[in-house]
């Protein structure tokens, strides 16, 4: 009787025993918050994350999707209802692509704020201070990227430079400005082009790749000699250059910043213009202009009428193709409208820089054009055919207070997309844009 | 004495001797007497052959002959009580007070609701004692029902127990819910044990199956399974602790039977045809219709907004020659053809059905071996499921006091997969319902034609050209030793073992979208899941009566348990041509790997009391540990108490003759809930994917990103469960009435809360909801007619339950349309929806209710306005029985739900969807000019009339009365079917879903596009349950 009871008795202790290791399991894919950024190899990796976050989040698909169908010259096939909110710029709060792009923007800048808080603190002789200075330029350049979107799209948004420890972190911090926001993205520019060594990476963050967005943004905030400036300076780097006949190709001078795909991350604007199964077309009217030979002339490329008469988009030929973020085109043409509109304009400086890509593209020199006016509006309609399927005109449009009249968006106060809904609910502190 | 006692022989012997002893006492043995009889069948009166008729208190036994006969020759005296029992009856205890000639009538135990015995947590009770809410079902029942899982098969049969059936597709996953939804984020699936083992039932798909889940409930062969118990309240439920608070449904297969006279072999074959109810199916609008509509939207939106420049002169459908912008018309709306596509992807599917069983048992073993197949093709094309089981299930008494038992199944399921639901390029149901049927389904060379989204009907079908199958290995099984250490002391150890082998392929062949061009030719897919549980568990029971009135059980037991998922996933791209299939044939290989794990550990213990079986207590306690929560709070405890009052047996109701049975149940306790998150749930995490070049020269290289907030606070999800139940009998038992009601009380509830995205998170899971569930159960019994050749029983059972959310840190929505929301004093998951007020006559526009009076429609004017919970449901069932015929007819009810009708959202978009979506012939009520009065607004794509997605136009009552199964089942005389040497022969016809009514005017009001928790109540693309009709025949020998 003794030695039947014994069993039990034995299995009952044996348990409580081993219970506490028993119910320590670790995570096999993942590691844990504490043990992340830590060393050279771990500084890598997450600088790495951020790229990726940049590439296949931020540039989604429904980035690029809401942007061109706002610029008026692509059509949806998908004839989805947001699709019909997005092209009569009548968006509600809780349309669902709103709060992926907040998400994703500050998912990537969540990011950065890790490699900013512990990259300088990491003691690892393997980490150099050349490299240790790269990897924060570049989380530096990605925040301010990452900002400088959610400005653009949102007007007023929250500004957070540190990571996310725990949710109670980021409740209650007032919505700093659109112009608020831009002067965050050119602090973090500044810094990252302090840091950032001066050679030349395509696909990362370089010190001119950091000058070159600086020229955009300054572009945004209206101080046109700023952006001359550093127009200037990356255009005068002999690795950056127009590249003829046009094509849109990895690696080559014309790309200033672009991003990386591969077949396990793929480029997620490619199903966009997937031929086989398209979500997006140009219209009747970008396609007469891009294959008007005065006009588009090499660009014609990006729309293609196949044998049924449907207008192939040529952005990305790939699932792994790049996707430029800035091009030297942009450069020329940020200069060019820079130039225009600084205090003292400089038109045979815009015209010729308009020419520079006009001409690239086998088109006409123009000539000498002595009206202000007319040299921004030449330079509106090259960008308009430069970036057809690049998601650029909408902005540029509300930038320049054209929306209204070449896109008829009458109302200025959906010149920026309402504040999520489902944000609000979860940050009751957040005050929604005027106007939704 | 200690050496004796721990040696087995010792012990018997003197346990013999006690037993002889006391008999001597009672009976002074004289000469011998005659006793005799005859064993018939209660309902066909045929003689039993080989019936065990054995006389109580002695080791006397006796087997009947073939005319059902026996006979003792014995020194006992009148009275008597013979105990009879016959594989496959009911056993019975019947006293006899005189020499005569008896007739002992048996039936069937599987014609029989209420058995006895109740399966409880860890033990068995008999039915009179059993504290808890319990509801036992008889698998017999509803075996044949053809839905291929047998938790689908319950529908209707358990009051309480509300079961919906996603889809047609056989082997798909089913929503089964206890007692209403205690959890907003963490699974609501019932726990399931089968046969002692904790198995999986969460679906193991990783492949995109159009948001449609596997059920791995379909393994099992409902032929296999001798009862299912369903445990509802605390006092039931509490002793499986963490994973209990959702109910628990314990399934018992089949087991042979001790000193079985001959070994009993059952065929059961059966062949049947499903086809989706026409009726019901999708109507769509002509070519033509499409064509009109769509003109008439472009025009109205023109004029609604000039710069559109939409007019008619450069309308869509103009005639071919009307080149604009390079661009000819599509020809007027009156050319336009129509193309049917349901047509080629509906089909009458085949049901074969067949299995084998074998039943028997000597004195020290008994066994059952149970064959089956199952071969069942879903009526979308190409969707089979097929099933192969093996069972054997085993006892032996190694000795009086040690018994051995094994349970084992073996199970190969077979899935010919189909994405409906979700799922633009490869739906296969969308790519037929949604197609515009003006667009033809081949071009003008012959080769299949596509859409602008979707794949041709015919590529889908053919699954040559697109191939979705997964094959399922799996084993179920648990071995046991039981040692009697002493007089009602019992130890029980065993090893329990759920083992899936889960894999998935998929193959696009190189002319399909995903397949085709411009991606490298042809796609395959291939992912194994291993998902394997392993138990261990310690069991000490014991029973002891005091005084004959003081009844007391006690048990105490440990177990831990471990569960392992191995995901191992290859991708390739790029194949030589299409008869190249492996993946190493791929110029593009892509690979993945993950593993997770998770454990647990448990004590728990019961105490069982009862007075003169007039009074019962019980109490239970389990203290469960998990890996999956945070260091803080790993451990939980769980404890429940009940208590029970037969009345029937106090004096009083002694002589009220009318009432044979009166229980009064009440309990309270605790259960938990961990099921359905993540094994890591409560650490802050990094993941390693976010890969990324260095330079353009060297690839990618890894990456990493935060992706999960730590909480190590996280805990268990707790209910409290209030019951209180009445057992009333009436008339011997003839009606029989259940009632309960229960209020269920969650804390803590999981939940992933919306997190400000500016966190860089969408959701961090937390303890951090309470919810409520109260209502009412009740289940009848009757007996309507019984004559000696005419039986008419009634069941009925309905179930109310009123579900609220009580407490929340901010409301909560589901997924990116957001249609469902929970909130506090709400059901759970409400539908949150602009309301569609009315079309006004004079314009044509929708008018919404403007609940905030800004003017505007934003979003603080969407309300609550349904939800997915009936008001009541349930089921009724009449079984009629005539000599060697039984009707049984089972229909199944639910009312007050609510469904929202996707796929009318995006078909009656109003002509704004163009050549991407069909249109649904209800639009064509649309408003057409001042006067019309009509629900579907005036076409145009500006404005609020089709820009709305959450629209409670497209909301619709979901109620129905379903019938669901009728089975007619005649047995054959036993004279006729003797002379073959059979036992018995049956045949039967079953027909399935016959009937329905429901105002919902999609195919069926039980479909969901998604079967995600909080994502159903969505129809969209979904295949109907078909109308069934199968015939088959039982035959024993």
């Amino acid at each position: 009787m003794k030695k039947i009871l014994i069993t039990p008795i034995i299995l009952f202790a044996l348990s409580l025993v081993s219970c506490k290791k028993y119910l320590e399991v670790q995570p096999f894919d993942s590691v844990s918050d504490e043990n992340t950024i830590f060393d050279k190899s771990s500084a890598e990796s997450a600088v790495r994350g951020a790229y990726r976050s940049l590439a296949s989040n931020n540039y989604g698909s429904a980035f690029q999707t809401t942007i061109l169908l706002s610029g008026g010259d692509v059509k949806s096939l998908n004839n989805a209802q947001t699709d019909l909110n997005t092209i009569n710029y009548d968006l509600r709060s809780d349309i669902a692509f709103l709060s992926t792009f907040w998400l994703n923007g500050y998912n990537t800048i969540n990011r950065t704020n890790h490699i900013i808080e512990k990259v300088p603190l990491i003691t690892d002789a393997n980490l150099t201070a050349a490299l240790r200075d790269q990897l924060l330029g570049e989380a530096y350049f990605i925040r301010a990227l990452s900002y400088f979107d959610l400005g653009r799209l949102f007007g007023n948004v929250q500004i957070f430079l540190a990571p996310t420890k725990q949710v109670a972190d980021k409740f209650g911090v007032k919505q700093s400005s659109q112009s608020q926001v831009y002067d965050q993205v050119i602090a973090d520019l500044n810094k990252a082009e302090s840091l950032l060594p001066a050679t030349i990476v395509r696909n990362r963050a370089r010190k001119l790749t950091a000058t070159a967005l600086r020229a955009r943004v300054y572009l945004y905030q209206k101080k046109y000699a700023e952006a001359e400036a550093d127009a200037n300076t990356v255009l005068a780097n002999p690795n950056y250059k127009l590249v003829k006949p046009f094509a849109l190709a990895a690696g080559t001078p014309e790309s200033v910043l672009e991003l990386s795909y591969s077949v396990d991350a793929v480029n997620p604007g490619y199903a966009l213009w997937n031929t086989s199964n398209r979500a997006l077309e140009p219209k009747a009217v970008i396609h007469n202009l891009l294959n008007d030979p005065t006009v588009g002339g090499g660009r014609k490329i990006l729309s293609v009428a196949n044998a049924a008469g449907q207008f192939i988009g040529g952005i990305f030929p790939t699932n792994t193709a790049a996707n430029y973020v800035i091009r030297t085109a942009e450069l020329y043409l940020v200069r060019a409208e820079a130039r225009a509109q600084k205090s003292t304009p400089d038109l045979t400086g815009a015209v010729s820089d308009l020419n520079e890509v006009r001409v690239r593209s086998g088109l006409t020199a123009i000539a000498s054009v002595s009206n202000k006016e007319d040299v921004l509006l030449l330079i509106e309609n090259e960008r308009r055919v430069e970036f057809a399927l690049e998601p650029v005109r909408w902005f540029d449009l509300v930038r320049t207070g054209r929306a209204a009249t070449v896109l008829n968006a009458t109302n200025p106060a959906k010149y920026i997309f309402p504040i999520p809904a489902s944000e609000i609910l979860a940050d009751p502190s957040l005050v929604q844009n005027p106007g939704y | 004495m200690n050496r004796s006692v721990y040696r087995p022989i010792y012990f018997i012997g003197f346990a013999m001797v006690f037993c002889l002893g006391l008999h001597s006492t009672s009976f002074a043995q004289t000469a011998n007497v005659f006793l005799a009889g005859k064993v018939i069948d209660e309902k066909l009166k045929t003689a039993l052959e080989g019936a065990t008729i054995h006389i109580k208190g002695t080791t006397h036994e006796v087997i009947s002959d073939k005319k059902g006969e026996f006979k003792f020759i014995t020194g006992q005296r009148v009275p008597v009580v013979y105990i009879v029992s016959y594989v496959g009856y009911t056993t019975r205890e019947i006293p006899v007070d005189n020499y005569n000639h008896v007739e002992i009538r048996l039936t069937e135990s599987d014609a029989k609701l209420n058995d006895d015995v109740v399966l409880v947590g860890y033990a068995t009770q008999n039915r009179k004692s059993v504290v808890g809410a319990i509801t036992k079902i008889k698998a017999q029942e509803t075996k044949h029902i053809p839905v291929a899982s047998f938790d689908a098969q319950l529908q209707g049969k358990a009051a309480g127990v509300q079961i919906n059936t996603f889809s047609g597709t056989p082997g798909e996953s089913v929503k089964v819910q206890v007692r209403g939804t205690a959890s907003i984020n963490a699974s609501n699936d019932p726990l399931y044990v089968i046969d002692g083992v904790f198995v999986n039932n969460n679906s193991l798909a990783t492949i995109d199956l159009g948001s449609k889940k596997t059920s791995p409930l379909a393994d099992i062969n409902p032929a296999d399974i001798e009862s299912i118990e369903v445990l509802k309240d605390a006092s039931a439920i509490a002793i499986y602790g963490s994973r209990g608070a959702n109910g628990v449904v314990l399934v018992t297969t089949k087991r042979g039977e001790y000193n079985s006279p001959k070994t009993k072999y059952t065929l059961d074959v059966s062949n049947g045809w499903q086809k989706a109810d026409a009726g019901r199916l999708w109507k769509l609008t002509t070519g033509p219709e499409h064509a009109t509509i769509v003109n008439e939207q472009w025009i109205n939106s023109g004029i609604d907004r000039p710069s559109l420049n939409q007019t008619y002169a450069n309308r869509p459908f103009r005639p071919v020659s009307e080149v604009i912008n390079g661009v000819p018309g599509r020809g007027n709306p009156e050319d336009q053809q129509t193309y049917d596509r349901l047509s080629r992807v509906f089909r009458t599917a085949k049901i074969k059905n067949y299995d084998f069983d074998v039943l028997g048992g000597s004195e020290k073993i008994r066994y059952n071996v149970g064959v089956g197949y199952t071969n069942q093709e879903g009526i979308l094309k190409p969707a089979r499921f097929e099933r192969s089981s093996a069972k054997f299930n085993f006892d032996a008494k190694l000795s009086r006091k040690i018994t051995f038992s094994s349970s084992n199944g073996v199970y190969r399921s077979f899935r010919q997969q189909v994405r409906g639901g979700a799922g633009q390029q490869a739906g296969h149901l969308l790519a037929a319902l949604h197609h515009p049927t003006y667009l033809p389904i081949f071009n003008a060379d012959g080769t299949p034609a596509r859409g602008s989204i979707y794949e041709n009907i015919d590529n889908l079908t053919n699954t040559e050209i697109t191939n979705i199958s997964t094959k399922s290995l799996r084993y179920i099984g648990n071995q046991s030793v039981e040692f009697d250490i002493a007089p009602g002391l019992k130890f029980k150890t065993s090893v329990g073992m759920d083992y899936n082998n889960y894999h998935e392929r998929e193959f696009f062949a190189d002319q399909t979208i995903i397949g085709g061009a411009p991606n490298p030719p042809g796609y395959r897919n291939d992912v194994l899941t291993t998902y394997t549980v392993f138990q261990n568990e310690q069991l000490l029971s014991f029973t002891k009566a005091i005084n004959k009135v003081h009844n007391i059980t006690a048990l105490l037991g440990n177990s831990i348990q471990e569960v392992n998922v191995n995901i191992v996933a290859a991708k390739g791209q790029g194949f030589p041509n299409n008869s190249f299939q492996q993946i190493s044939a791929a110029s593009v290989r892509t690979s993945s790997q993950s593993q997770s794990k998770s454990t647990l550990a448990s004590f728990f213990g019961r105490l069982n009391y009862n007075y003169d079986n007039k009074y019962f207590l019980e109490a239970s306690l389990r203290a469960d540990g998990s890996s999956k929560f945070g260091a803080n709070n790993r451990w939980g405890y769980f404890p429940a108490a009940g208590f029970a009052w037969r009345a029937k047996q106090e004096s009083f109701l002694e002589n009220v003759k009318q009432i044979s049975e009166l229980k009064f149940r009440t309990s309270v306790g605790l259960a938990g809930n961990q099921n359905g998150i993540n094994d890591y749930a409560s650490r802050g995490l990094w993941a390693g994917n976010g890969q990324y070049p260095d330079d353009l020269v060297n690839g990618q290289k890894p990456g990493i990103a935060p992706f999960q907030l730590e909480n190590p606070n996280l805990k268990w999800e707790k209910t409290t469960t209030y019951n209180a139940g009445l057992d009333l009998g009436l008339f011997k038992n003839r009606i029989t009435i259940n009632l309960d009601a229960y209020y269920k009380y969650t804390t803590d509830a999981l939940l992933y809360l919306p997190v400000p995205g500016s966190t860089g998170y969408s959701s961090s899971l937390a303890n951090a909801g309470e919810v409520s569930n109260k209502g009412i159960e009740l289940g009848i019994n009757s007996t309507n007619i019984k004559t000696s050749s005419f039986e008419w029983t009634t069941s009925f059972n309905i179930a109310s339950n009123v579900n609220r959310a009580e407490k929340l840190i901010s409301p909560i929505t589901f997924e990116a349309r957001e249609y469902r929301r929970t909130q506090v004093g709400a059901p759970l998951g409400s539908f949150w929806l602009y309301k569609q007020l009315y079309v006004d006559p004079k314009t044509g526009d929708a008018v919404f209710d403007d609940v905030d009076k800004d003017g505007k429609l934003t979003q603080a004017d969407r309300q609550l306005l349904g939800n997915l919970i009936p008001k009541f449901f349930g089921g009724l069932t009449n079984t009629l029985s005539y000599k060697g015929f039984d009707l049984n007819i089972l229909f199944t009810y639910q009312y007050g739900n609510d469904v929202y009708n996707f796929n009318k959202y995006i078909l009656e978009g109003g002509g704004t969807r163009d050549a991407s979506r069909s249109i649904l012939a209800s639009q064509l009520s649309r408003w057409q000019k001042p006067g019309d009065i009509t629900n579907t607004p005036r076409v145009t794509s500006v404005g609020n009339n089709y820009n709305i997605e959450q629209n409670s136009r497209y909301l619709e009552d979901g109620s129905f009365v379903r019938l669901k199964a009728v089975t007619l089942n005649y047995t054959l005389p036993a004279k006729l079917i003797a002379k073959a040497g059979l036992n018995k022969v049956s045949v039967y016809l079953l027909g399935t879903n016959l009937w329905i009514a429901t105002k919902y005017t999609g195919a069926d009001p039980e479909s969901s596009g998604s079967a995600g928790q909080n994502l159903d109540g969505l129809d969209t693309a979904t295949p109907p349950q078909p109308i069934g009709v199968q015939a088959g025949a039982r035959i024993s020998f």
